[in-house]
């Protein structure tokens, strides 16, 4: 067994102030809850009706978790959920401000699913030429369309997810997007799903819900796009799951670039099968407080996992990275890098997990966090953990914090870049290793225009 | 009688607590050029970042003047806009960074600084295409990011790039011949010869003679322990390629330095 690694480790010493959140504060999530699921008018007796209401019971249970949680150490809820969030149950006609939608998010080539405080919004999407078999369609047009489909896999294990937030998710699951590649069936262009998110008289809460499968031999790219009105406050709740089958190839993009003063936490878990590669690469630009977890299991053998992040976490922001990564058999591969960029008082978490189970020999398995500091008030807790339980396997991670290197600094200065501009570029030039590793020119010249504008602040 | 472009008088410098410089008199007129040579470790890349602006060094005596200005008292930035260029000694890779988009860059506040229009995209391009026959520098290398993964004459023909497209003033030279293979040599000369005008000038620091048969010097400099300690005409590098530096430091220990 090999196993490598470098960990700096900055814990926080700040006593974080551990409150027991209330039963209120779990009640009002309930009694949203109970509005919601009057709203559904009967749909309420179907399996997925009683999946809703157990997720609801399970929640009842657990309640939020508090940062004497291990996982949420870093991560207090009490900010999110005191705010009174409403679900935003029925969308009125002229709530959809046609000029804001037109104006966020990716307008490049892409088959396209817009949504709007979770509903979907068809006229705004566009969705022709998708080739014979495949399926883009939103989520509760699947579910009446594909019912067997759909529920083998949300109610097979939707709610294998342990977080107090998927499960709220699961409770409220009615919309979000559903993408289905038949075997063998490449697609060309990327599926692109823009979940904007506007307050309009009091703050909202989002369930968004992807389901991503690509069969035996299948191919294809997903961005998944999170955005809302500036200065608005709001709670996207998102979750995704992909199951990518023998031999096939998938690419899940996150881009997350919602206001600063809303909120967004989203999980997302991928079953890879036999051979199967997957690329998942959430990259965080806005939110206040920003939780991801994204989850791969390799489940046949062959599978690849690589599990990319960019986060840049600047005044008043914390953004929480909690990744999985799980080997379950033999001769699998993994490969992880999060950058993260922060400034001002930002405060960056990282929490990357690689499980290797007893079954899975041959493991290969590298992980990297590396952090950029540009000020003496941001924070940044890393800690790459590894859980092996198999003996023959290699495995590195790390994780480094550093700051901008003078000389290169003084590089730029020394041929009339100033100073502000040089330490831009190699910014720029730290984040973008992270975005190069998306394969869709179109999607990666708009994360790059993301971060550019995000750099000029 | 031709105006200063460079005069550095008594000029001292520290780094990490050592002085390295310790007192440099050194006078460069328009249309000259200047080599420096001189033992390892004597301080002559020292002089060339001091004069760059590096903030490592700290300069405790002394004074530069550059065309009229106080050159200690400007940025790095400030001093290249000015028309002072350093091809350093050990270029720096800057991965991520893409080398047209950094010298689009450079190129553009510079200009700006001179009150001339920047450059577009296409104009910067013809720049760039014309530049690069002239160096014989291959495109591709342009598109990657600046000197990463380079070999090391590949690092010092990009700095001589760097250089035509940037037209200084002050072009100073940290042995930019090392590690150029003959070709290369002769190609990077021809370019810096291609530069000279009659208003500007050139400090050229090499380990070799060869190179001055392509830049011809009007002066050369020995540096050592952090003092001029011998200056002459061109006939000085030939001397000392035959006696070494033993023989000047034998010299100014008799007390004979001689300064221009
Ligand atoms: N940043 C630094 N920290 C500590 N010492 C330094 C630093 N920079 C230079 N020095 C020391 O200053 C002295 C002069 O170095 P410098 O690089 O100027 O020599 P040089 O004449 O250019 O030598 P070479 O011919 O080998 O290039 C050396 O002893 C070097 O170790
Ligand atoms: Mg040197």
């Amino acid at each position: 067994m090999e196993v490598s690694g470098t960990t700096i480790n900055f814990e926080n010493n700040a006593i974080t102030v551990s409150k027991k959140y209330t039963t209120e504060n779990i009640q009002q999530f309930v009694d949203a809850f109970n509005l919601f699921s009057n709203s559904l008018n009967g749909e309420s007796d179907s399996t997925l009706g009683a999946k809703r209401s157990a997720s609801i019971e399970h929640f009842k249970v657990t309640g939020f978790p508090t940062t004497k949680h291990e996982e949420w150490k870093y991560t207090n809820m009490l900010p999110i959920i005191r705010n009174d969030f409403h679900p935003h149950l029925t969308l009125d006609q002229r709530e959809v401000d046609e000029a804001f939608i037109r104006a966020s998010g990716y307008r490049g080539e892409a088959f396209r699913l817009v949504f709007l405080n979770g509903h979907f919004l068809p006229e705004q999407s566009s969705l022709e030429g998708v080739p014979e078999g495949v399926v883009v369609t939103n989520l509760a047009s699947a579910i009446r369309e594909k019912t067997d489909l759909v529920l083998e896999h949300i109610v097979g294990y939707g709610d294998s997810f342990e977080h107090s937030f998927a499960t709220l998710n699961t409770a409220h699951l009615r919309d979000g997007a559903f993408l289905y590649i038949p075997k063998n069936v490449k697609l060309q262009k990327p599926v692109h799903i823009l979940y904007l998110t506007t307050s309009t008289d009091q703050p909202v809460v989002t369930y968004p819900r992807t389901l991503l499968i690509a069969e035996g031999g299948a191919e294809g790219s997903v961005v998944e796009e999170f955005t809302g009105k500036s200065g608005e406050i709001y709670l996207t709740n998102a979750v995704a799951e992909a199951i990518v089958g023998e031999n096939a190839h998938l690419s899940h993009i996150k881009i997350q670039h919602e206001s600063r003063d809303a909120f967004h936490i989203g999980a997302s878990h991928a079953k890879l099968g036999r051979n199967a590669n997957y690329f998942n690469n959430t990259i965080s630009f806005g939110g206040k407080i920003v939780r991801n977890d994204p989850w791969a299991v390799l489940e046949g053998e062959g599978g690849h996992a690589a599990v990319d992040g960019l986060y840049l976490v600047g005044e008043d922001q914390l953004i929480d990275n909690h990744t999985s990564i799980d080997h379950t058999v033999p001769n699998c591969t993994s490969h992880e890098l999060y950058k993260g960029i922060l400034r001002d008082n930002g405060h960056g978490v990282f929490n990357g997990k690689i499980f290797v189970q007893k079954d899975a020999q041959k493991t290969d398995s590298v992980q990297s966090n590396v952090n950029l500091l540009l000020s003496d008030e941001a924070e940044i807790d890393t800690k790459p953990q590894l859980e092996i339980y198999a003996d023959d396997v290699k495995c590195t991670h790390g994780a480094t914090i550093g700051r901008l290197d003078d000389t290169s600094i003084f590089y730029l200065r020394a041929r009339g870049i100033g100073k502000a501009q040089a330490e831009q570029m190699l910014t720029y030039a730290f984040a973008v290793e992270v975005i190069e590793h998306i394969s869709d020119e179109n999607i990666r010249e708009y994360a790059i225009e993301l971060l550019d504008a995000r750099l000029d602040k | 009688m031709s105006q200063p472009i460079l005069e550095i008088s008594n000029l001292h410098a520290h780094v990490e607590g050592n002085e390295i410089l310790k007192g440099i008199n050194l006078t460069i007129n328009q249309g000259e050029v200047h080599a420096i040579m001189g033992p390892n470790g004597s301080g002559k890349s020292t002089l060339a970042q001091v004069l760059a602006g590096h903030e490592a060094y700290e300069v405790t005596e002394g004074s530069v003047r550059y065309r009229g200005l106080d050159l200690l008292e400007l940025d790095p930035e400030e001093r290249a806009r000015e028309g002072v260029f350093l091809a350093f000694q050990y270029p720096v890779e800057l991965p991520g960074v893409n080398g047209m988009y950094f010298m689009k860059a450079a190129l553009n506040a510079v200009r700006k600084h001179r009150g001339l229009d920047e450059f577009d995209a296409a104009d910067f391009l013809t720049l760039v295409r014309e530049k690069t026959q002239v160096l014989d520098i291959p495109k591709e290398l342009l598109n990657r990011p600046v000197n990463e993964g380079f070999s090391g004459g590949e690092k010092k023909r990009n700095e001589i790039f760097q250089m035509a497209l940037l037209e200084p003033s002050l072009a100073i030279l940290d042995e930019t011949d090392s590690g150029l293979d003959i070709d290369a040599l002769r190609i990077v000369a021809d370019g810096v010869n291609k530069l000279k005008r009659p208003d500007n000038a050139a400090l050229v620091i090499t380990h070799y003679q060869r190179l001055l048969d392509y830049i011809v010097p009007d002066f050369v400099h020995v540096l050592s322990g952090g003092q001029i300690i011998k200056s002459g005409g061109k006939e000085l590098a030939l001397e000392l390629e035959e006696k070494g530096y033993d023989w000047v430091k034998e010299l100014s220990r008799e007390g004979t330095v001689e300064a221009v």
